[in-house]
């Protein structure tokens, strides 16, 4: 999901994610989202992280590093992963399994891999599930269908959007204000100690020069009759269209199919 | 609107009393705005401008937190009865930070977005947002992100979304505050062409007079306690009562300024001027004018305290600043000016060491700010944000003063004495436990350059000292500075404003785009119109009137008041 | 209740500054689930930041759910793959937040109500993420670690939170949007008439 408002307009047409209902991306996947947090066996996420990273790949807009870090960096995540949770698991319920390698004392059985790397893999299914809607929906228009579709008071729709345009600011105020307790020596030292009371000092004036700032907004929102009615003329429509409910039963129907082979193959 | 056409404003007996404050700003304040007229409302600052100004469209008492009694009446309706909902339909606001008023992702959204809330059909609210954005010229880049928009651009877009509203009254505060001049003359040629249409009437307050005074039928001028202190046309009230007003110690045009001080020299200057051109004629009216005053020649210690040698800044790919070289001699008080995003910041920063530059580079007092050794270089300058918010560290504002010297490890009893002594010089000695952030903007900037000051470095750098200021606040500070100048502190400042340049600078620095165009004394650089022109600045206004002096070609040269004859100041 | 613009953007404000805190604590706790998964409690605090800030500085109903939502949107928006989890865990916790005090009809907001809520909170916490993550075969002595840091983390981050919040109180940026502490019939010196104007 990204800040600027304007990008989604200018998908080609292609990348037919950029052009469904954010709603509609939202809800396809989370039904085997939930069903992944769940499950235990290797090929269910195995599956839906494959399905999952095709349909980015295919229906979205990515630049060249996204669409690299997808295809090479998902893999080596959860090798890595698989090892650690590996590592973590009570030996005593798996030295049954081929011991892989051994440091000192200590012995890596295949069983404690396999489980640490179903974990792994149902993370990485669970995250790039959640990719498809992620990478291929806007900020802006995300809030803008919640208000239009799920009774989302345009107030707080709005707020929403303003929010968005607080960040930038709060960069360039923290770079500020970093610099300026350097050069009056707030620097106190090294170490990890140091530097949290250090970072702690610049919360303060950050947020309240954060919550000056939204005072003025306010104000400048006020006054241009923000609120005046219950509702108010939209010209950004994201409307739910056929493509959307179409889009929604085929990915549902593909996911149970991906269940049913998962259930198959172990 | 109401049957008879309504006056837009009616102000009778307004006291507004803010939550946790004692006295009423403003206090009993009582005038009309007709349709179609310009009023101005000048006082002195913390009088209760920007306070009446949100009445007006009911932020107070409805928004803010305040007590209103007396009655604010905007197009006929009672604002306490009101909705601000329902009152922007009659009047619409122009804030002084551009920043704070932008909600929207582009430009035309944000013109929209006022409509939109009213619930208009899309078709009405795209002409009236197409209408407002050619009134203000920024049609061609309404699909823009306004991120990407300059300060004075910014600006006019906030008008431009006021103007969709089209509601009869326009309310500005302070519209031009911290613009360069170019962003000035922006709004301003705006605001000239809707009072040439005359459809809308216009309440503005505005430190900035030599820019606005022109557009004004109307002053209205409140005094400390926040009364109408003197109200009439523009001329009966600035040139008749000039000398009332300025005791009030509101800002006068410059050219009224400069008359008055004549007048103390025995030149009658009848009517007193109110623009540069009127100044200009009337000086060469007069077949005699006295000698000018011989001005003390600068002395110039030979000694160089601040060395930049062929110094560049980029961030990423980017050049901030391009290959700028500047010597600055002890007890100099040179000014860095430019443009918004000239690179004023970036030069003064790198040279204070608040972003350390590339090594070898620059040497302050002999010490490289990119070697940082902090608590040396912070010994040695000084450096003054341009907003003091940003720079506070401590709860209350005696351990703000307290903590540059502990920083120094001076011992316990010194300390006391210094900071009691920077508290009275200040003025900020009945608010040393007071928390920094509920100064007033004045009181934080003579905070912020007092914790700079206390640990008496010898040079002292400051970002645009004035930004926010109104000019009478902008004065005291900048005589406190010329006062340390004069002690020997060395002092290099980055500001937009002229005027104060000219008045108070020894030297100073030209930037375009990163580049350092020319740096020299004061008088030859204020004094070359197409240098400055070249960089997007205007001459200041006195230099701009004598400039055009046929008469007295020997008076052409003069930019500072200073340089008048007049009453030893 | 009717929000006022102001306090929504104030939410707004308290919530960009959360949901960057949630951002920066995501990638430091994917480092630790990847090094010492047991320690991944220790951060899961964080989400509780943007809550107990808004809660203590304006004691108001509603405030830690608005924070939580916006807090969620921002740090959603910059990390697309946790874009469920920013968002579900901001308005979760908001939720959560706010039910301690819905009890008290948003009248009493001493200090032990926000520690006794985290506690709980934290436990109830921990074990959604337990199942989530589902590391069922930790040794005995790393699952009591791994499970008390989901409890305990969230007092501290109370704890710093209300540290923040009172230093922000002390600077008046809030003036006009706070309550008392403690507004229970009788106890309420009346309620300022200014503040609930704002
Ligand atoms: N939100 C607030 N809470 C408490 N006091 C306030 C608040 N806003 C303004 N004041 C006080 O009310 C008085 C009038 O403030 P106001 O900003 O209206 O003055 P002003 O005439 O606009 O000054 P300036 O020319 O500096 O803008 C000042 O003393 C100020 O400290
Ligand atoms: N950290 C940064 N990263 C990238 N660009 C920057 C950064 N800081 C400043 N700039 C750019 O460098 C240029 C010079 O900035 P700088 O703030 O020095 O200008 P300035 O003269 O101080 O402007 P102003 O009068 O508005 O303060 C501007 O175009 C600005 O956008
Ligand atoms: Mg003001
Ligand atoms: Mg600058």
């Amino acid at each position: 999901m990204t800040l600027d408002p304007y990008t989604s307009l200018d998908a080609p047409p292609r990348a037919f994610l950029h052009r469904l209902n954010p709603l509609a991306k939202l809800a396809a996947p989370l039904p085997f989202m939930a069903w992944l947090l769940v499950v235990r066996d290797l090929w269910t996420p195995l599956l839906f992280l494959c399905f999952a990273v095709v349909l980015v790949l295919v229906g979205g807009r990515l630049s060249l590093r996204r669409g690299a870090a997808l295809v090479i960096g998902i893999p080596i995540g959860v090798f890595v992963l698989s090892l650690s949770f590996g590592l973590w698991t009570d030996a005593s319920r798996v030295d049954s399994t081929a011991v892989l390698f051994q440091l000192g004392e200590y012995r890596f059985f295949a069983g404690a891999w396999l489980i640490g790397l179903a974990t792994a893999l149902r993370l990485a299914a669970i995250l790039s599930l959640a990719l498809i809607p992620g990478l291929t929906t806007t900020g802006p228009d995300f809030v803008r269908s919640a208000v239009q579709h799920l009774r989302v008071p345009y107030r707080i729709g709005y707020t929403a959007l303003a929010a968005y345009r607080f960040v930038p600011r709060f960069r360039h105020d923290l770079d500020l204000i970093t610099q300026a307790h350097r050069v009056r020596g707030v620097a106190g030292g090294r170490g990890p100690v140091a530097s949290i009371r250090r970072s702690f000092g610049y919360v303060v004036p950050l947020l309240a020069g954060a919550i000056r700032h939204a005072e003025r907004v306010s104000f400048a929102m006020d006054s241009r009759a923000f609120g005046a009615h219950p509702t108010r003329t939209e010209r950004h429509l994201v409307p739910l269209r056929a493509r959307d409910a179409v889009f929604v039963a085929t990915f549902w129907l593909i996911g149970i199919v991906l269940l049913i082979v998962a259930a198959r193959l172990g | 609107m109401g049957e008879p056409p309504s006056v837009p404003l009616r102000l009778a007996d307004v006291r507004i009393r803010h939550h946790g404050r004692s006295a009423d700003t403003p206090d009993g304040a009582s005038f009309d705005i007709a349709r179609g007229e310009v009023v101005l409302l000048l006082g002195p600052s913390g009088c209760g401008k920007s306070t009446l100004a949100l009445a007006v469209n009911g932020l107070v008492p409805h928004a803010v937190p305040a007590r209103l009694t007396g009655s604010v009446v905007t197009g006929g309706i009672e604002t306490t009865d009101a909705t601000v909902a329902l009152l922007s339909q009659e009047v619409a606001m122009v804030f002084q930070d551009p920043d704070a008023q932008i909600v929207t992702g582009t430009i035309l959204d944000e013109v929209c977005f006022g409509p939109e809330n009213l619930g208009l059909p899309v078709d009405v609210i795209l002409t009236r947002a197409q209408a407002a954005l050619l009134a203000v010229g920024l049609w061609d880049r309404r699909g823009e992100n306004p991120d990407v928009l300059s300060g004075g651009q910014r600006q006019r877009l906030s008008i431009a979304a006021a103007l969709a509203m089209e509601s009869p009254l326009l309310v500005l505060d302070e519209p031009t505050a911290n613009l360069d001049p170019a962003g000035i003359d922006d709004v301003y040629a705006v605001l000239r062409d809707l009072v040439q249409h005359g459809d809308h009437s216009i309440l503005l307050i505005e430190h900035n007079l030599d820019a606005s005074i022109d557009l004004v039928d109307r002053v209205v001028v409140l005094d400390r306690r926040g009364r109408v202190a003197i109200e009439g046309r523009t001329r009966e009230v600035l040139v008749d009562r000039a000398v009332e007003v300025a005791a009030l110690g509101v800002w006068l045009p410059t050219s009224t300024l400069a008359a008055l001080r004549l007048r103390d020299a025995g030149v009658e200057l009848a009517p007193l001027p109110m623009t540069g051109g009127e100044l200009t004629a009337a000086l060469d009216g007069i077949r005699e004018l006295p000698d000018l005053p011989r001005r003390p020649p600068a002395s110039h210690a030979a000694s160089t305290t601040i060395e930049v040698s062929h110094l560049t800044v980029n961030r990423g790919r980017r050049d901030l600043i391009r290959d700028i070289s500047l010597t600055v001699q002890t007890g100099d008080f040179i000014a860095v000016i430019g443009t918004n995003g000239a690179g004023k910041t970036t030069l003064i920063q790198a040279i204070a060491g608040v972003v350390a530059p590339p090594r070898g580079r620059v040497t302050v007092g002999g010490l490289d700010p990119a070697t940082g050794d902090l608590p040396a270089l912070a010994a040695h300058v000084g450096f003054v944000f341009q907003n003091p918010e940003h720079q506070f560290i401590a709860h209350t504002v005696v351990d703000e003063l307290t903590h540059g010297l502990r920083m120094r490890g001076s011992n316990p009893h010194d300390i006391d004495a210094q900071v009691t002594a920077m508290l009275e010089r200040f003025g900020l000695a009945e608010l040393r436990d007071e928390h920094p952030f509920l100064l007033s903007g004045g009181q934080k900037r003579r905070l912020s350059v007092g914790t700079a000051l206390i640990a008496g470095p010898p040079v002292l750098v400051l970002d645009e000292p004035t930004f926010g200021q109104d000019r009478e606040r902008a004065d005291e500070l900048m005589s406190l500075l010329s006062r340390l100048n004069r002690d020997g502190t060395t002092i290099v400042a980055a500001t937009h404003d002229l005027q104060l340049v000219a008045e108070y600078a020894t030297h100073v620095a030209v930037l375009r785009d990163g580049e350092l165009l020319d740096t020299g004394p004061t008088e030859r650089i204020l004094a070359d119109t197409d240098l400055l022109e070249s960089a997007g600045l205007r001459p200041p206004p006195l230099a701009r009137a004598m400039r055009n002096l046929t008469a007295h070609p020997e008076w052409r040269s003069i930019t500072r008041l200073a340089d008048l004859p007049g009453a030893p100041s | 209740m009717r929000f006022s613009t102001r306090l929504l953007l104030t939410c707004a404000a308290i919530g960009v500054a959360g949901g960057l805190a949630f951002v920066v604590s995501g990638y430091v706790q994917g480092l630790l689930a990847a090094t010492v998964p047991i320690l991944y409690g220790a951060l899961i605090g964080i989400y509780f930041l943007p809550g107990v800030i808004s809660q203590s500085l304006l004691r108001r109903g509603g405030v830690a759910l608005l924070t939580g939502l916006f807090a969620g949107l921002v740090a959603a928006a910059f990390s697309p793959q946790w874009f469920f989890r920013y968002l579900g865990t901001g308005l979760a916790i908001g939720l959560l937040q706010e039910l301690p005090f819905v009890t008290a009809r948003y009248r009493y907001w001493k200090a032990w109500v926000f520690y006794l809520a985290a506690a709980i909170a934290g436990l109830l916490f921990g074990l959604g993420v337990f199942i989530a993550v589902g590391l069922s075969h930790f040794t005995g002595w790393a699952n009591l670690v791994y499970f008390s840091l989901f409890a305990i983390s969230p007092v501290v981050v109370t704890w710093l939170g209300r540290i923040i919040a009172d230093r922000l109180d002390k600077t008046g940026v809030a003036r006009g949007l706070q309550y008392e502490i403690d507004r229970r019939a009788g106890r309420s010196e009346s309620m300022n008439a200014l503040m609930a104007a704002a």
